[in-house]
């Protein structure tokens, strides 16, 4: 999936406000059923790291402590 | 001297050669305070500002003393800054101040002041100028000391918060002079980052005096430059730094800074999870709804009409078709009833027929004799009855009357 975590949200709460306005046909409806699963599976993923990276650039920049 | 003016026309005079002085417009001038008055009615401020040889008279209006932290007194060494113009009334020269500091810190808060002044009318501070935040940040960096409890801070609530992001810290010094240029390649360096969204810079609590680097014009441009979101972390709850007033958005304390950049993963998982569920009852309640349809169509008259329908033709049908041999029936029975009849009317007209009941038929030249044909003496003619034909001469003729024809 070529989307940002941002995009994929916003596109998940603009498939919420598709579903609420009720108007989509059981085929569309199916479509976004995989579309939003898939989104969720993608956005989950992410979250899944339970421990913080912490990196330090190198003491380059030290110099002037 | 061959002019001589009024004394209101001199102190106008002077008061406008004053009042163009560039110098003078806006000036800092330090003394002792002397002769204090703060106007019970009005609220100004007037006082004497003195050294070991001279004084000036100064006055501060309320509307300008009323943002001092701080009630003068005599005796206090300040610096004051202001104006300078003439109160023609009383022919005296003053200061009119719009600021004052207690000396020893008062110059480093001049500067501040003056710094503040400058960076918000080149339009750094502008709010249309900030950059939003990103609102799910993976990679963020923090320049602050490696050493110090501000990275804890951050590491702890980051921890909590967002614990799938990578934190890229660009340790420098925090307090002093000295500390200055770390904390600019620090930023910079940051900044240079593709990866990282947002910097953090940051600084565990201390007195303003700790703090004071952060209130520097080259930090304050490099944070300005940044092409990413900056948040500080640097000021007090109370004190907000240079920094704080350049940066996209300040943060009381390191502990907020990381509050305000990392978004709650729990609370995206929630809503990750009604999203789902959402999508799951979305495709439920249709297919359910369709099946209901579906069901409806299959009970309803409409559809079930089609089976009456058909029954109907169907009987129509055979009506029709029962109709159809019917009237044909009729039709060939009435065809065979004619025919009957027209075949005993023919039984009855033919001649044969007749001449068994005892008439006889006359021919005369072989052909039958018709009722308006004459006959003459010596006629020969042929008369056949049903046993006989008789070949006969006329012997006479008679006409007959017409009463006496059958």
């Amino acid at each position: 999936m070529n989307l940002t975590f941002e995009q994929a949200m916003a596109r998940l709460e603009e498939i919420s406000d598709i579903l609420s306005e009720n108007q989509v046909s059981i085929d569309q409806s199916l479509e976004l059923y995989a579309e939003g699963t898939k989104l969720i599976k993608f956005c989950s993923d992410k979250l899944k790291a339970v421990t913080l990276k912490i990196e330090e650039i190198d003491s380059e920049i030290n110099e002037g402590v | 001297m061959d002019k001589v003016i009024s004394v209101t026309s001199l102190n106008y005079y002077v008061k406008s050669l004053l009042e163009e002085d560039f110098n003078l417009a806006d000036i800092a001038v330090e003394g002792e305070i002397s002769n204090f008055v703060n106007h019970y009615k009005s609220g100004h401020y007037y006082l004497a500002l003195k050294d070991d040889k001279s004084l000036i008279k100064t006055v501060m209006f309320s509307a300008y003393n009323k943002k001092l932290s701080f009630v003068p007194e005599n005796g206090m060494k300040v610096i004051v800054r202001g104006r300078v113009s003439l109160y023609e009334r009383d022919g005296t020269y003053q200061l009119y101040a719009t600021d004052m500091f207690q000396s020893g810190i008062g110059l480093q808060h001049l500067a501040f002041e003056k710094l503040k002044e400058k960076l918000f009318k080149e339009g750094l501070f502008d709010e249309n100028r900030k950059k939003p935040l990103p609102p799910y940040p993976f990679t963020v960096g923090v320049a602050t000391s490696a050493t110090g409890a501000a990275l804890q801070d951050i590491i702890s609530v980051t921890q909590r918060r967002f614990p799938c992001a990578r934190l890229v810290v660009a340790p420098c010094g925090v307090q002093g002079d000295a500390s200055k240029q770390s904390i600019i390649k620090a930023i910079k360096r940051l900044d240079s980052m593709d990866e990282i969204e947002v910097i953090i810079i940051a600084r565990g609590g201390g007195s303003k005096e700790d703090m004071w680097v952060f209130n520097d014009e080259d930090i304050a441009r490099t944070a300005a430059a940044c092409r990413k979101p900056t948040v500080s972390a640097v000021g007090h709850e109370i004190d907000w730094t240079i920094l704080d007033y350049i940066c996209d958005r300040r943060a009381a304390t390191p502990t907020a800074a990381a509050e305000i950049v990392f978004p709650d993963a729990k609370t995206i998982q929630f809503q990750l999870l009604k999203h789902e569920e959402k999508l799951t009852r979305n495709v439920k309640d249709k297919a359910s709804r369709y099946a209901e349809n579906l069901e409806y169509i299959k009970n309803s008259r409409g559809f079930n009409n089609v089976k009456i329908l058909c029954q109907q033709s169907s009987d129509s049908l055979l009506a029709y078709r029962k109709n159809i041999n019917n009237a044909i029936k009729t039709k060939i029975d009435n065809e065979i009833k004619n025919l009957g009849y027209l075949s005993d009317k023919i039984e009855n007209n033919n001649p044969i027929a007749t001449l068994k009941k005892g008439y006889s038929l006359v021919f005369k030249n072989d052909q039958p004799l018709t009722a308006e044909q004459k006959v003459r003496k010596n006629d020969k003619i042929v008369v056949r009855t049903h046993m006989q034909e008789l070949s006969c001469t006329v012997d006479s003729t008679k006409t007959v009357r017409k009463q006496e024809t059958l």
